[in-house]
């Protein structure tokens, strides 16, 4: 299972940098790109650690098998599903993105997925049918979900809950790419979150909601987003019309 | 108050008909199951119909393979503002409560959950509370269709309307989100109720939650603190307006 994975991440990575690295010369986009790369790299590793993990789980397994020891076997399964549930669920998360035709917004969320799982976030897709051809330039796009992605995973991971959930949704006449994730209790207002460069924490990355609507202010007449933040859950929901 | 059943399974049908029948008893003898039906279609001419009465409609659709049960929900919201939607789904799948925020979706039921039952009776009492407390005119809710979708937002929770470019694009804020839709202030004067006045070239102010008024330096400060500016103009106009809503 993790073997097709790998081979799944490694076939995307390839060709996602290619997309990347066309980018690089016509974009000045560097530092963002430069980021995701390493990201997977990243991702490369998690993976071989997976691999690592399972043989060291399988050899436990049979030990206790060896001795015939139920009670020992039935502990150490319990700890074993217990912390490969976030895991799992990303497995599943990530089964979802091939429904994303458009390969560097794949890759972004698949990195995104792996960062956020790494906080021990648990994060669910719903991505039922493929997305292609979004009325929108494929930098700015990434810009714009890597944006409300790293927001979502800086809000979960400072929440109690941990979770997000990530859909991309087919309208008759447009697109809802929809995230909503768990925050915490203390979240301020929506009308300061969006002011321009507006961080809730100095040392973030400093992406604040301003950024998402000076591109859009000044490029896409044709994508509207939605902001709402009710019951310790925040929800960006960005539509593009075709 | 109406109950209305679609799924495709025969025998998921019939089980799930008899929970509800025996839940809807324990909370109240004016529940009536109008509809048990496999066919959406039949689910819409009954939402085209009777969309002035309280309806609650279980829909039982395989979420996991496609979005038809995502559509059918959002053609019924399309029909029925204020209908309740339950989906009754057989696969876990949690992201797909993300469709919940689009259509106003009231609950999400997995047939394998030990607490299906219980949901289904809590989104029953939920319908049924509704129901009962219903005021009389339910003009308090402002419905915008943006050709794609329904945005229904409460009159009490709306702070302002605001015109955010060139391209007509309207942006509402209220106390716990804010939407963007294309249209113009003017589209939405000729929806809104008396309560409602235009400070600016630019904003449209719910009256009923502005907090302070500030003549002097022409700024409005709303209940959550957020601010808008009055335009000269419009400053006589807005004072009257306060004084008589």
């Amino acid at each position: 299972m993790y073997y097709s994975l790998i081979v799944i991440i490694v076939f995307l990575g390839a060709s996602s940098i290619g997309l990347y690295l066309s980018y690089i010369q016509k974009d000045r986009e560097l530092t963002i790109l430069k980021k995701h790369i390493s990201e997977v790299e990243l991702t490369g590793e998690n993976l071989r650690y997976f691999r690592h993990d399972y043989v060291n789980i399988m050899t436990g397994m049979g030990i206790y098998i060896e001795n015939n020891d139920m009670e020992g076997l039935k502990d150490f399964y319990k700890k074993v599903l217990k912390e490969s549930m976030p895991i799992m669920s990303m497995e599943t998360s990530i089964s979802y993105t091939r429904y994303i035709k458009i390969d560097a917004l794949k890759f972004l969320v698949i990195s995104k997925i792996m960062e956020a799982s790494n906080l021990g976030i648990e994060v669910s897709l719903a991505i039922l049918e493929p997305i292609e051809n979004l009325n929108i330039n494929e930098v700015d796009l990434c810009r714009i979900v890597g944006i409300i992605l790293d927001n979502a995973i800086e809000g979960a991971a400072k929440s109690q809950e941990k979770w997000i959930k990530f859909g991309i949704i087919i309208n008759e006449r447009s697109y809802s790419i929809v995230t909503k994730n768990s925050c915490a209790k203390e979240v301020p207002p929506i009308y300061e979150l969006r002011r321009k460069n507006f961080s809730t924490k100095g040392k973030h990355r400093g992406l604040g909601l301003g950024i998402i609507d000076k591109i859009v202010n000044t490029k896409y007449a044709n994508i509207t987003s939605n902001i709402e933040v009710k019951d310790r859950t925040f929800i960006y929901d960005l539509n593009i019309s075709n | 108050m109406n109950i209305l059943i679609c799924e495709n399974d025969y025998v998921q049908r019939k089980n799930l008909e008899s929970t509800i029948k025996e839940e809807m008893l324990k909370i109240s003898k004016d529940f009536r199951i109008v509809l048990s039906t496999d066919s959406p279609k039949e689910v819409i001419q009954f939402a085209e119909t009777h969309s002035n009465e309280n309806n609650i409609y279980f829909l039982d659709v395989d979420m996991a393979g496609s979005m038809d049960g995502f559509r059918l929900g959002k053609k019924i919201r399309e029909l029925d503002l204020d209908g309740y939607i339950v989906y009754v789904s057989a696969y876990i799948q949690k992201a797909l409560e993300l469709f919940e925020y689009h259509i106003q979706v009231l609950d999400f039921i997995w047939k394998s959950n030990s607490g299906a039952k219980e949901k289904i009776r809590i989104d029953l009492e939920a319908f049924h509370d509704h129901v009962r407390k219903k005021p009389k005119e339910g003009s308090e809710k402002i419905s915008i269709n943006t050709g794609d979708r329904i945005y229904i937002l409460e009159d009490k929770e709306i702070l302002f309307f605001e015109t955010i470019s060139k391209v007509h694009k309207i942006r509402v804020h209220t106390l716990t989100k804010q939407m963007e839709f294309y249209g113009s202030l003017k589209d939405i004067e000729a929806l809104v109720p008396k309560n409602y006045c235009k400070i600016h070239r630019s904003y449209l102010v719910n009256i009923k939650n502005i907090k302070e008024l500030d003549k002097k330096n022409l700024i409005v400060k709303m209940i959550n603190d957020e601010i808008c500016y009055v335009s000269r103009n419009y400053m006589k106009d807005l004072i009257n307006k306060c004084t008589t809503v």
